[in-house]
């Protein structure tokens, strides 16, 4: 059974981009969301496996959504993503709920696969 | 215990970065912040007179390792950490106000990560303190941070480590002992004893300890107390009993050292001057009191040998009849001889006390006088100093002042009178070029005082005040 997946983040552009990547490697994309309050109520309606989130959200931020989704009995894996490089959330980073975090400028297959599988 | 925390931390560090691919470089940056600021504090805290900062220190490390615990808390060692390096500042408003900022911000996560905030802090902390290097070190780091994240230039990496850095060397700054301000300290000695103990209490944070010099009278140390001995060429000068952390710094302890030396012989200087100058009031005082015997007696010799033999011819020449010339001449010289002796010392001083000699001076004076006050005896060369002060002032009085009246009050109580001569004449009067200033020595050497008022046309007032 592949993999399901929900996509948030607030350009349709990366939306698309991370969508078309996830599908041409096995992995089911449940949902998109654009902003924090919408990620939250799509992962109710849709309980995916993974989140893969962007942390400049609006409203609530990605590392709310991922605090209010670790709050959850059966919570999904979160992947934090960003253009901002890890070294500009590390201590937020490191008390995150997640499992893991990706540079936008380094998604790729090779990247995306292991963190999502 | 320490290295127990310090370990803690970084298994706690580690534990918290497994979980997802983290940056090994980072995780050990993190934990060595962490471990700087826990043992900054441990190192501060132990010593007394940094304990609250070791304490802020501890509770920044707490928070710090809590921040990896939770994302919400990541930014929760800010206050403490501001808070200890801004503790020396806490009377300055901006300093008050970066310190609640840095509370406030660290403790609300919605603040803590915007960038404008970060950087706003940031500036606050190194403008409250800009001679502050913890401070600097970590309002700089924090503007570095919230710049990095404004201008997303990809400066976060450096920030990052900045920040780290900064953290870890608020963390062994504030381990330091404060040093204590020496030149202050020089400068406060000559206030006493009571005052180099209080300065010394602020330098090495013991509000027990106690100075003590002579060196025979120091107390016991009391549990957790010590006693330091300071010597100055071999002998023993000064005993400090304190807090056995107090002076635990070497070199704190040489400054103190030094400074306690500083203010006994400063001390000692004090009592040898105040000494001396007692000694030589005492001795002016003597002088006064011998000159005034010295005078009495040599009145009563006039009287008693010269005065007697006059009078015995005047009494011979009685008998005899004629030589007008030769009885003028002897009723004058009977006269100078009175006046004469008057002059070193009239005899009514010694038969009535001053108020009989006044009465006297009063009646032989040319201008009306009012007398008030009618003063009991005192010891001699005060009654005759006091005399000679009104004798001058009435003299004064009829010769220069174009008086009309002169009032002499007399006025004391236990343990001081004063005489008070006023006229109503033209003024103007030179204290200088006064007799009177002749007078003031004698007056001052019984340890009283003389105060010639007279401006022009408004009379002259002589006002003496003897202690008793």
């Amino acid at each position: 059974m592949a993999t399901r997946v929900l996509i948030v983040d607030d350009h349709a552009a990366f939306r698309a981009a991370a969508r078309a990547l996830l599908e041409g490697d096995g992995f089911e994309v449940v949902g998109e969301a654009a902003d924090g309050h919408a990620a939250l109520s799509e992962c109710a309606r849709v309980s995916p496996d993974v989140v893969l989130l962007d942390v400049q959200l609006p409203g609530l931020d990605g590392f709310a959504v991922a605090r209010e989704l670790a709050r959850h009995t059966a919570p999904p894996r979160v992947v934090l993503v960003s253009s901002r490089s890890r070294s500009a959330y590390r201590r937020r980073l490191a008390g995150a709920s997640i499992s893991g975090f990706l540079n936008k400028a380094e998604l790729s297959r090779e990247s995306l696969g292991p963190l999502l599988a | 215990m320490k290295v127990a925390i310090v370990a803690a931390a970084l298994v706690l560090v580690v534990a918290a970065e497994l979980a997802w691919g983290p940056s090994w470089p980072e995780v050990a940056g993190d934990a060595l912040a962490g471990a700087a600021l826990l043992a900054g504090g441990g190192i501060a805290a132990a010593r007394r007179s940094s304990r609250v900062a070791g304490i802020l220190l501890l509770a920044a490390g707490a928070a710090w390792l809590a921040g990896l615990a939770a994302a919400s808390l990541a930014a929760l060692h800010r206050g403490p950490l501001v808070h200890a390096a801004l503790l020396g500042m806490r009377r300055r408003p901006l300093a008050v106000a970066a310190i609640m900022a840095a509370y406030v911000t660290g403790a609300v996560s919605e603040l803590a990560v915007l960038d404008a905030v970060t950087l706003g802090v940031g500036l606050l902390v190194v403008v409250a303190a800009p001679r502050a290097p913890a401070a600097v070190a970590v309002g700089g780091a924090l503007g570095l941070a919230g710049l990095a994240g404004l201008a997303e230039t990809g400066l976060d990496e450096i920030a990052l480590w900045t920040y780290f850095g900064a953290v870890a060397c608020a963390g062994a700054l504030l381990a330091r002992p404060p040093r204590p301000d020496v030149i202050g300290l020089v400068a406060e000695l000559g206030d006493g004893r009571e005052a180099l103990r209080d300065r010394l209490v602020r330098a090495i944070g013991d509000p027990e300890l106690l100075v003590s010099f002579p060196p025979a009278a120091a107390p016991q140390p009391q549990p957790r107390q010590v006693r330091t001995d300071i010597t100055e060429g071999g002998e023993l000068v000064a005993v400090l009993v304190h807090d056995r952390m107090a002076l635990a710094d070497a070199e704190l302890r040489a400054a103190v050292e030094s400074c306690v030396r500083l203010a006994v012989a400063n001390a000692r200087l004090r009592a040898e001057i105040v000494e001396r100058a007692n000694e030589v009031a005492a001795s002016r005082r003597r002088l006064v009191v011998a000159a005034a015997g010295q005078r009495r007696a040599l009145e009563r010799e006039l009287q008693a040998s010269a005065g007697r033999r006059l009078e015995a011819v005047a009494e011979r020449l009685a008998l005899v009849a004629g030589m007008p010339e030769i009885r003028g001449e002897l009723e004058r010289a009977r006269a100078d001889l009175e006046r004469f002796a008057r002059g070193l010392h009239p005899g009514a001083l010694e038969r009535g006390g001053l108020a009989a000699a006044l009465e006297e001076l009063a009646a032989a004076s040319a201008l009306p006088i009012e007398l008030i006050g009618r003063p009991p005896r005192f010891a001699p060369a005060l009654e005759a100093t006091a005399y000679f002060v009104a004798a001058e002032a009435l003299a004064n009085a009829a010769k220069h002042s174009g008086a009309s009246r002169v009032r002499v009050e007399l006025s004391g109580g236990d343990t001081r009178f004063s005489l008070r001569v006023t006229d109503d004449g033209c003024g103007g009067a030179d204290p200088r070029g006064s007799g009177l200033l002749g007078l003031r020595d004698r007056v001052e050497a019984l340890g009283g005082r003389l105060r010639i008022d007279s401006p022009p046309a408004r009379g002259t007032e002589v006002l003496m005040e003897l202690p008793l």
